[in-house]
């Protein structure tokens, strides 16, 4: 038969390539610099767009969607176009792909920082450049779907099916998370509010682990372990169980992240029965990786592609194993808002996604370059460093973790809780996030020791950017093997395999949120529970801009320890109001849900000063000191619009309030807090920023509670 | 069948090291939650029922030991120094062993959270050091079985995790080699290891439970999971409570003025009042919080007003409720330090704010106080103007 010629597109391998690495190393020093301001709380030497607040989710959003995301595309347009024997369908969209993904980079480097943000994790980016998000994902979807079409293999390959999924899957999520009512062009709030905002947030938030940062790197290690090996796949019939038992039941464990809340009980107990049941197909991808790898045990001790991938599989297995035992509600109540999370996912991030991309770069870039690694000793002491910051990051955190949450939890015999001060369990655990940076720089070098030993190694080759391959075409007739699997057919019908996964992954999302959304009885309402007043709400919006629920929890759960520390455990019917909600979910800092009931409340004077420099009031803290909120003022030119939009979404704002009332209540409002401000000493204008965070700060917790407060 | 005899009995060894980890873990626990109330009693029990399995463990292993030595034949063409020195060194850890078992008995009068943690360093150590034996022990034992061609016969482990993949193979993989390829990658088709099954099959069985107990079943939903707790722990309260002879409150308080009393107030005050008093109590022009050190109050100076206002706090003032956070006995001893602070006149302290407070005694003992403690007349003014005079 003929052969037909054709080349493989390494170009657009080798952007992605860079772009990965780049924005790696953006994300993680941007990560140590958070870190480090756990640390040394005045890092950010006053500059608000660097506070932790603002840079945690730059960090997250940086790893995860710039150098994972890259990291994805670099290995996808790579291996797709090798085991369909095709180039890809268009180079015209390889590029829009390629340019777009790093302008929607580039825009969220510039908005996160200056405080243009939805709340929500992961999914911080305001409505402009969700939009973008959503054509460049079609652009990549629809590109590699041609290139599927018009492949020169008849079946598609396990690490195809992956692909799949993590593209129809994440524009699912990412559109159904991204509703969001525009009021400019910077500011929007979520469609939905409270617990039905928490739940697709969570679903999404769960699930953009699952279909961002797993399946795509399950599919990239299912091409490069055992092309690095050069043994077979294990098991094709693990491969086809686990692909399936994976995507199914992943999307329901979304509730995991809200045990104890004021989730619905239902909701949160399918959570937990599908963590549970995720374990055994997270633990097929591990396995079928790990013993692809027999016979091959003694390549890993010389060959860095495959030690990294070793470890990153292994890091697989424990994260996904440790993940369900998380979702388990006894475990939850003590790990859920601690350190324990945070190690969790970077056993994940730095293991797995991080260590599967140094092994996939150390691979690609001698075989592009068409030579050999510049230095086998400077991979092996990347190895080595990386393993141990893997190490210096993740125990200390679950040391602090462990200890934070017992602290919070233990009472004395006269039934007080024995650390009642949460600032004690705070710098109890100060010397753990020390160590924690320290284990994060450790990695760091690893990673500057990578790029050098990549860029000698790239100096001795010569790059091949269109790299000749031939193949024969696909016959217009196939006839099965006889006996063949019953999966074989699939495989040769990605388009019926692609609506299948559609199906796969859509029933677990919408069993759990049609219910949420639409039966009243899962939220009973609090008849006390008002909508915001216009300066509340701007303050609320000060509290989102500068990531204030990065630190601070508003879920107070039902535990004696919680309510003995916080008051009332938190009720669903408090959020109705809530665009986006704000329940958090670390407590660097307490809770906040109840800090303006009569139980927590401080004065007006002790916020002005708290916010003005933390640790007068409370020495040790370890929150940063918040100046220009005293120097700006106050943005009302949006207020009503605000107001209206928030009718539009269903808060009970009295028709035609905006037209005047709104502004006329806001100006009292703010009259009376510098008033009360000015009778203890402390002259600010009403129009300052902070006027409308200590409105919004006062009045969490106070709808529930009958008796009014005297004014000061 | 002396082999097989060895691999079991090694086997057993191994488990009864894995049994001695379980109450190594619960040991560990025990130190995490110590203070919130486990008995030494129940320690003593879980140490005790530790000490026995680690003395097992060792039994076994020496008998393992024995089943070497009685196969004569190889004992004797096979003695080497390498079984001298694994049989020292197992002496040695289990004398080790022991030792440590005695040390905690010792210790369990005073058991502090360092003497804990070197004790539970130890027994890892000497738990690794089993583990290390046993392995050993095994290699040993494989190089004294060697037939006459120098092959050696499968070991446990490689039987166990045959069992347990259920993998063809390596030299065998052809047969179940796919005719899948891609790019040069091609697929097994190994069994689906049967472990990763049956957990696979447990874990839907345990969800389908856990779904009948939590959604359809009674299981308690966390609003009741939250009662109960509360239930539970009120019965603890009021059971220590019952233990109390004497319970202060805000009717009751009565001012100590003994010196390890007020320490212990100083110490409250300076942890948790400063940020808004000072730490002389007297504030700071523009401070949050009053002046504690004058004589005007403005929620009232008697002991038993200071109790309520830190117990309860006032929040329209700002004032924080203690209540959750310092015991009657605590608030009790920080309301007296406040007390004894009274006329300390600190330097650069905040302006008087509220009325005039005279001592009661003061006032009893001599004549009727010119203004009541509780009058609303005297106002921040007067006091400023210096009309006041200390009455006690």
């Amino acid at each position: 038969m003929e052969l037909d010629k054709f080349s493989y597109d390494n170009g657009i391998v080798r952007k992605f390539l860079i772009a990965s690495v780049v924005f790696g190393i953006v994300g993680m020093l941007v990560g140590l610099t958070a870190a480090l301001e756990l640390v040394f709380p005045e890092l950010n030497a006053g500059i608000e767009f660097i506070t932790f607040g603002r840079i945690r989710p730059l960090h997250t959003n940086a790893i995860i969607f710039a150098f994972v995301g890259n990291g994805i595309f670099t290995g996808v347009y790579y291996s797709l176009q090798r085991l369909l024997k095709t180039r890809m369908w268009s180079d015209t969209l390889s590029n829009i792909n390629f340019w777009g993904w790093q302008l929607i980079i580039l825009a969220a480097a510039i908005t996160l920082p200056l405080g243009i943000t939805t709340s929500k994790e992961y999914a911080e980016l305001e409505w402009p450049i969700d939009i973008a998000i959503a054509l460049i994902w079609v652009v990549f979807g629809l590109n590699m779907i041609m290139t599927i079409i018009k492949r020169r293999e008849r079946h598609i390959y396990v690490a195809i099916w992956f692909y799949l999924a993590t593209f129809v899957t994440v524009a699912i999520l990412h559109i159904f998370n991204s509703f969001e009512l525009p009021v400019t062009l910077f500011k929007s709030y979520s469609w939905y509010a409270g617990v039905q905002d928490a739940l697709v947030q969570w679903w999404y938030g769960h699930n953009a682990v699952a279909f961002f940062l797993t399946t795509p790197y399950l599919g990239l290690m299912y091409y490069f372990v055992p092309k690095a090996a050069n043994r077979p796949v294990y098991s094709y019939r693990l491969s086809i169980i686990h692909f399936w038992a994976l995507i199914f039941i992943y999307i329901w464990a979304g509730p995991h992240h809200l045990l104890y809340t004021a989730l619905p009980d239902w909701a949160q107990s399918l959570g937990v029965v599908f963590s549970i049941m995720l374990i055994a197909p997270s633990w097929g991808g591990m396995l079928n990786g790990l013993l692809t790898l027999r016979g091959a045990w003694d390549k890993v001790r010389d060959d860095a592609v495959l030690k990294f991938m070793v470890v990153a599989i292994t890091c697989y297995g424990m994260s996904t194993f440790e993940g369900p035992m998380m979702s388990l509600k006894s475990v939850n109540a003590i790990s859920h808002f601690t350190d324990w999370t945070i190690a969790h996912v970077h056993i994940g991030g730095l293991g797995w996604n991080g260590f599967l991309t140094f092994g996939m770069l150390y691979f690609l870039i001698p075989k592009m370059w068409n030579t050999k690694l510049y230095s086998t000793k400077l991979a092996n002491f990347h190895f080595w460093i990386g393993t141990l910051g893997i190490i210096f990051y993740a125990i200390p955190l679950y040391w602090a973790g462990f200890t934070q949450s017992l602290m919070w939890k233990e009472f004395t015999a006269e039934g007080m809780l024995a650390y009642p001060n949460f600032l004690e369990t705070v710098t109890q655990i100060l010397p753990m996030y020390a160590m924690r940076a320290f284990g994060g720089t450790l990695y760091i070098i690893g990673v500057f020791v990578m790029v050098y030993n990549l860029l000698a190694t790239a100096k001795t080759g010569v790059f091949v950017k269109n790299e000749e391959a031939e193949a024969a075409p696909l016959t217009s007739v196939y006839k099965a093997h006889a006996g063949e699997y019953w999966h074989r057919v699939l495989e040769r019908k990605p388009l019926v395999m692609t609506v299948l996964a559609v199906v796969a992954v859509s029933i677990g999302g919408l069993i759990e949120i049609v219910p949420t959304a639409l039966v009243k009885s899962n939220i009973p309402t609090i008849s006390s529970v008002k909508p915001y007043t216009p300066l509340e709400l701007e303050g609320r919006d000060l509290y989102i801009r500068e990531g204030c629920n990065n630190c601070h929890s508003q879920m107070v759960r039902p535990f004696r320890s919680e309510t003995a520390r916080y008051g009332e455990y938190s009720k669903a019917g408090e959020f109705v109001y809530d665009h986006p909600f704000l329940w958090g979910s670390k407590r660097t800092g307490p809770d906040l849900a109840r800090e303006g009931s009569s139980k927590l409340r401080k004065s007006d004077s002790w916020h002005y000063n708290h916010m003005l420099d933390p640790r007068t009031m409370s020495p040790g803290s370890i929150m940063p000191p918040y100046p220009w909120m005293f120097e700006d003022d106050l943005d009302v030119d949006n207020t009503n619009a605000k107001i209206a939009a928030m009718r539009t979404l269903g808060v009970p704002y009295p028709d035609g309030y905006e037209d005047g009332q709104a502004m006329a209540d806001l100006d009292a409002q703010r009259q009376q807090i510098a008033d009360g401000l000015a009778a203890e000493k402390y002259t600010i204008s009403k129009e300052k920023e902070i006027i409308a965070l200590i409105a919004y700060l006062q009045r969490l917790g106070r709808d529930i509670e009958t008796e009014p407060i005297a004014q000061q | 069948m002396k082999t097989n005899t060895f691999f079991r009995k090694s086997a057993v060894a191994f488990m009864a090291l894995l049994i001695t980890a379980a109450p190594q873990a619960a040991w560990a626990n025990t130190t995490l939650v110590k203070s919130t109330g486990i008995s030494d009693e129940s320690l003593l029990v879980v140490l005790t029922v530790f000490a026995g399995f680690q003395l097992l463990a060792i039994l076994i292993i020496a008998n393992v030991i024995k089943g070497i030595a009685a196969n004569k034949q190889i004992w004797q063409a096979r003695w080497n120094k390498t079984a001298a020195a694994i049989a020292t060194l197992i002496l040695v850890g289990a004398s080790g062993q022991l030792m440590a078992t005695d040390a905690k008995f010792d210790s369990l009068v005073s058991l502090n959270d360092t003497a804990f943690l070197a004790l539970i360093t130890l027994n890892l150590f000497l738990l690794l050091a089993f583990i290390y034996l046993v392995v050993k022990l095994n290699s040993l034992f494989k190089m004294l079985i060697q037939d006459e061609e120098g092959k050696v016969p499968e070991s446990w482990i490689d039987k166990v995790n045959v069992m347990l993949t259920d993998a063809v193979p390596i030299d065998q993989e052809e047969d179940v080699m796919t005719d899948h390829e891609y790019d040069g990658i091609r697929e097994l088709d190994n069994n689906l290891p049967p472990w990763w099954l049956y957990g696979f099959y447990l874990s839907i069985v345990v969800a389908i439970l856990y779904s009948g107990y939590y959604i359809v079943g009674s299981g308690p939903s966390s609003a009741q999971e939250y009662l109960a707790e509360m239930d539970e722990a009120e019965t603890a309260k009021t059971a220590f409570m019952a233990t109390q002879t004497y319970t202060v409150d805000e009717n009751n308080v009565e001012l100590l003025t003994d010196a390890a009393s007020l320490a212990a107030g100083a110490k409250i005050f300076k942890l948790n009042c400063t940020p808004c008093h000072a730490e002389t109590g007297g504030s700071m022009p523009g401070g949050v919080g009053p002046n504690l050190t004058d004589e005007y109050w403005i929620n009232g100076g008697a002991v038993t007003d200071i109790f309520r206002t830190i117990k309860y706090g006032v929040p329209a003032k700002g004032m924080v409720s203690w209540e959750a956070q310092l015991s009657p006995s605590k608030i009790q001893q920080v309301a007296s330090y406040i007390k004894s602070l009274r006329g300390s006149n600190p330097a650069n302290a905040k302006e008087p704010q509220g009325d005039l407070y005279e001592e009661e005694t003061a006032a009893s003992e001599e004549a009727p106080a010119e203004t009541p403690a509780d009058s609303t007349t005297t106002s921040t003014t007067e006091a400023a103007t210096g009309e006041i005079t200390m009455v006690d």
